[in-house]
């Protein structure tokens, strides 16, 4: 096999998170499975916004790194349903990010059996909480880690709600939000019999991050099974919004890579 | 003006250039072509032709925080604390409707970002109210987002109301199916499908070109429908003839081609040369009425043994 | 001391961190330059550079602490410190654990973490971690209406409760070292538990004349096992890996010859093996097992699981939710998103947060759930293990193929689905109809899966069969496919 490895980029300045300054809040859309998670990419992800690019993918190759002076003093904030703050803290710390430049909103530890309780009954005002534990700050990146939880956990929250009184908060904080979004319950395809009202939710939560997210990063296992060298595909595709920056003139790259994932370390190359 | 009509690019730019009597074009589109590039080609007309102050273009967003560029007011449905108040400041940007419909010399610009967060039953009522003489509307549906279950338990059964996407289609006065070019990767629209519904959104969509179908109301009550292909970056419009549709399903070489290591393509020399080739059985044919006769010449190798009943075919 | 600890909580409590291997190797230098070389470790730095590491790491956790309080103020300065204190005394609980030398629980055969048996031999095999990790949960799946998956349940709940009895003579109830909890409204389970499987009638006898023999010197034995076990688990920390490579072909032949399992001197009460048509004599009392109705609100649910591992401190807390979301079992409600995920999301918060002593395991029938549903409940545990029993004409043709050694049949397929850990870091571990199952009276066994071929009379693979079971397994299914091809 002569596959190159291949470096992680997004656009077409050979960037991952572009250095532009301007009002716009943008958002990336990442869409995985349960065996294909998306730890991996996160971390490029939080690695990229300290330190400039996605150094430990690839296991940090001798690559020029155009370090983005401008982006330090700059948190990274993670919200997560599905992981508790030693999760992330653990990985961050193998990649050597310092402690200071990310934050850990942690919604799994007793979210349950104590934050939803508190609320009684009143969503949005649980919601509100969950927001107000996130900083104001507008040059931050902010990653939520299947935000789609919620829709299960807080009893008759609707996508519509959940992107109100949530996302677009959590978004107007940050330059740039990243949301992860499991796919498991679609990869049968849609279910027309039997319309669930709560399927229709679901599904009406990860369409409109489709049709919001200026990049889609499609995170799939190997169509043909467990395989010893390669883990699965990478897609990366335009969504719904234009990434229309005139000024800098860069656009998103399509491109689809196959990685693997292994002993902690992922490379990518091309298929 | 009903000799320009017949020219189906002249009455796509009419009403892109909002010009066309339209008060409510309804823009159709999917995650896999959004009509993002169908308004900024509105926008585009609308601010490459007059640099004058009294444009007035209004986003209204359900679901966005971000002002576009070329709004001059952005109302946030949501942070001005609903469609009433929404609806208000609309009618308040707006020149009032008493005003002479002449003294203005554009329309003003309503894009509604999108329609479906708003409950079926509320749309109607909402696209009258801020529908005015001096404005048209532009808003989006997104056909493959589907109408949340969760509104109607609180109300009466609304099994006989139509679909919020009927309901819009029966106001429109302009209807834009907004499609993308499939991509090479991608055989038929029902494979497209599959893709999107396992939300495996393939390369090659939302470009800045796509297909756009346009259904145009006439005051008439005559109803035009013509399919175009825009390209978004330089401004053009290709009428898609029924004629065009059929050539392009039809094999052509460039089809043949990167499919394999093989050459399967054949040049037009080669395709003459293939045109001339004799069929060998086309002769037999020509017989007709003998039916299924054996024609049988002897060649000079043959070896008949006139002992052997079985040698003689005859 | 305390300061030291809080680092250390947060440089290696973390699922998939440097664990606790590597936390304890300071004191004992002796050992330390063998580790890098050490087989089957996944290491992510090499040894030199990992010691170097642990310094710097260790600041930059304590920093987090600090700075993360000051910049985010009193609210969470509050929450923060809580979270500490909260797993501070886990830590303590941990390195309890580990110096009691909890029978149930050893290193992991390829990561960092302390793993506890599921009760089943084969089913610790097959997770590659030799056992669930600390702080993890597995999901047992079932695609049709038969029950196979309360074997495992049963087998993973009677199996803290005999390492519970390990420890001692007449104090075990109150001391113990392992606890478990089921979230059943079947208290009978309880009595229904499998009994530890004592060998063939013979073996019974002749162990019972023994027993006899050596009733004298049984309080020596205790006390001189009691002696020798800790400086055995000093020594062998590291060590076991090669131990473990090196008797893995030795102890594989040794299950050939009785089929009986004899696993390694270290671990030998680690995984026990279970006759499922006797009972576990005397039945597990309370203070052994403990059940939690789930016929209550979530929230109260969550808050008695806590209270029951808070009180059973310095024990290993297996939790067990058998047959969830059995329409006879639970109501209708139950079924609902925010109660059934709610539940969940509640039980991995407090499995995270007790993560140096729980593992939980749940079962789970397919058929009556929605794939909304299906698919939110996995995504909540850390590994998944389908299973697809035969429908019966396959079990019949088995049966054809298999004339005479009933034994041989196995009862469905296997599919993994996610691994623990590993699927955690992005790993792809999906492998379908890869394994078979089989449930006999003494075994649950889990094996590679390959057709088997219907060829008549074949002598070479008859004696392949009688040979073993697990050793020559691939062989004999490079053989069966390889008939496959000449067929």
């Amino acid at each position: 096999m002569t596959s190159q490895r291949q470096d992680l980029v997004l656009f077409s300045n050979q960037s991952v998170i572009p250095s532009i300054q301007d009002e716009q809040h943008r958002m990336f859309l990442i869409t995985s499975t349960g065996s294909s998670g998306p730890q991996w990419l996160i971390n490029a992800f939080v690695e990229t916004h300290s330190k400039g690019s996605p150094q430990s993918l690839n296991g940090a190759s001798g690559r020029n790194t155009n370090t983005n002076n401008d982006n330090h003093n700059v948190m990274t904030t993670i919200l997560s349903l599905v992981h508790g703050k030693e999760h992330y803290t653990s990985n961050f710390q193998k990649l050597q990010i310092n402690s200071n430049e990310y934050n850990i909103v942690d919604c799994m530890t007793d979210l349950v059996m104590k934050q939803i309780p508190k609320y009684q009954g009143n969503k949005l005002k649980l919601l509100q909480s969950i927001v107000d534990q996130i900083d104001n700050n507008t040059r931050q990146v902010i990653i939520l880690d299947q935000p789609e939880f919620l829709l299960s956990l807080v009893a008759g929250l609707t996508a519509d709600e959940l992107f109100n009184h949530f996302i677009n908060l959590i978004w107007r904080k940050c330059r740039l939000l990243i949301i992860n979004n499991n796919v498991d319950m679609f990869q049968d395809g849609v279910i027309n019999d039997n319309v669930n009202r709560d399927f229709v939710e679901f599904q009406r939560f990860v369409t409109m991050c489709h049709y919001k997210a200026a990049v889609i990063l499609n995170l799939r296992p190997l169509a043909t099974g467990h395989a010893k060298d390669i883990t699965g595909t990478l897609k990366i595709t335009r969504g719904g919004v234009n990434w229309d920056d005139e000024k800098s003139n860069i656009h998103v790259v399509e491109n689809e890579y196959l990685y693997l994932t292994e002993k902690d370390s992922t490379r990518l190359f091309y298929g | 003006m009903s000799s320009s009509i017949h020219n189906p690019v002249i009455l796509l730019k009419r009403v892109l250039n909002l010009t066309e009597s339209s008060s409510f074009i309804l823009c159709l589109d999917t995650v896999a072509q959004t009509s993002s590039g169908v308004i900024t080609e509105i926008v585009h007309h609308r601010t490459s032709q007059s640099n004058d102050n009294d444009n007035i273009l209004i986003y209204v967003s359900f679901n966005s925080i971000n002002k576009p560029d070329w709004a001059t007011h952005f109302v946030d449905v949501n942070a001005v604390g609903g469609v009433k108040k929404a609806t208000e400041l609309i009618q308040s940007y707006l020149p009032s409707a008493k005003e002479p419909v002449r003294g203005l010399k554009k329309k003003s610009l309503i894009v509604i970002d999108s329609l479906n967060y708003m409950a079926r039953t509320g749309l109607s009522q909402f696209i009258a109210s801020i529908a005015s003489p001096h404005a048209t509307i532009v808003g989006t549906y997104h056909k493959d987002l589907p109408e949340s279950l969760s509104h109607q338990s609180r109300q009466e059964s609304l099994d006989n109301y139509p679909s919020a996407l009927d309901l819009l289609q029966f106001m429109a006065t302009t209807i834009l199916h907004i499609t993308p070019i499939l991509p090479d990767s991608i055989d038929n629209s029902n494979e497209l499908q599959d893709h999107l519904d396992t939300l495996n959104v393939p390369r090659g969509l939302n470009n800045h070109t796509f297909q756009l179908l346009l259904i145009n109301r006439r005051k008439s009550g005559r109803s035009l429908t013509y399919n175009f292909q825009i390209n978004n970056k330089t401004h053009t419009y290709d009428l898609i003839t029924k004629k065009d549709q059929m050539e392009a399903e039809l094999e052509t070489p460039e089809m043949l081609q990167d499919l394999t290591t093989f050459n399967l393509s054949t040049s037009d020399k080669q395709k003459q040369a293939k045109d001339q080739v004799n069929l060998p059985f086309l002769e037999a044919q020509q017989y007709g009425s003998s039916g299924g006769a054996i024609v049988y010449e002897y060649e000079k190798d043959d070896d008949y043994d006139e002992e052997d009943p079985y040698e003689d075919p005859f | 001391m305390s300061f030291r600890k809080r680092g250390e909580m947060l440089n290696g409590g973390g699922p998939g961190g440097p664990g606790a291997m590597r936390r304890t190797l300071p004191n004992r230098g002796g050992v330390l330059p063998n580790r890098g070389a050490a087989p089957g470790r996944t290491s992510m730095a090499p040894p030199t550079a990992d010691n170097n590491n642990r310094i710097p790491v260790r600041g930059a956790s304590n920093s987090a602490v600090s700075s993360v309080g000051l910049t985010t103020g009193m609210n969470k300065l509050n929450i923060n410190s809580d979270d500490a204190m909260q797993v501070d005394e886990s830590d303590n609980n941990m390195e309890l654990l580990m110096e009691l030398n909890h029978p149930g629980v050893r290193p992991s055969t390829v990561s960092a973490n302390l793993v506890a048996s599921t009760g089943c031999f084969d089913l610790d095999k097959l997770l590659s971690h030799m056992g669930l990790p600390l702080g993890h949960s597995l999901l047992i799946e079932e695609e049709t209406t038969t029950d196979f998956q309360s074997i495992l349940t049963k087998l993973f709940a009677v199996q803290g409760v005999v390492h519970n009895r390990l420890n001692g003579t007449g104090d075990a109830h109150k001391q113990g070292n392992t606890h478990v909890v089921f979230i059943s409204m079947n208290q009978f389970m309880a009595k229904e538990l499998p009994g530890v499987y004592k060998g063939s009638r013979k073996e019974i006898k002749k162990s019972k004349i023994k027993e006899e023999e050596n009733k004298l010197s049984v309080q020596n034995l205790a006390n001189q096992e009691s002696k020798a076990q800790p400086t055995r688990y000093k020594d062998l920390k590291i060590a076991w890996k090669y131990k473990y490579n090196d008797e893995s072909s030795g102890k594989k032949h040794g299950l050939d010859d009785n089929n009986d399992l004899t696993l390694s001197d270290d671990y030998k009460d680690y995984t026990s093996q279970f006759d499922i048509t006797s009972r576990l004599l005397p039945a597990a009392t309370p203070q052994e097992l403990s059940f939690i109705s789930p016929m209550q609100p979530v929230p109260t649910i969550l808050s008695q699981l806590e209270t029951i591992i808070k009180k059973h401190k310095d024990k290993l807390i297996r939790i067990v939710v058998p047959s969830f979301l059995h329409p006879a079992m639970y109501p209708p409600q139950m079924f609902s998103l925010p109660n059934a995920v709610g539940l969940l999301h509640g039980l991995k918060s407090i499995v995270k947060k007790h993560s140096n002593r729980t593992v939980m395991l749940m079962t789970l029938s397919k058929e009556p759930l929605t794939l909304l549903l299906q698919t939110q409940i996995e995504s909540m545990f850390d590994g998944i293990v389908d299973l697809e029993p035969f429908p019966q004409e396959m079990l019949q043709y088995l049966e054809k193929i298999y004339k005479g050694q009933p034994n041989k049949v196995q009862h469905g397929l296997v599919h993994l689905i996610k691994l623990p850990v590993f699927s955690d870091r992005g790993e792809m571990h999906h492998k379908h109809a890869e394994y078979a199952f089989k449930n006999g009276k003494k075994r649950f066994e889990i094996e590679e899966w390959s057709i088997p071929v219907d060829d008549g009379v074949d002598d070479g693979s008859d004696k392949n069969k009688k040979e073993d079971s697990s050793n020559p397994q691939r062989q004999e299914a490079q053989k069966q496919t390889k008939q496959a091809v000449d067929f």
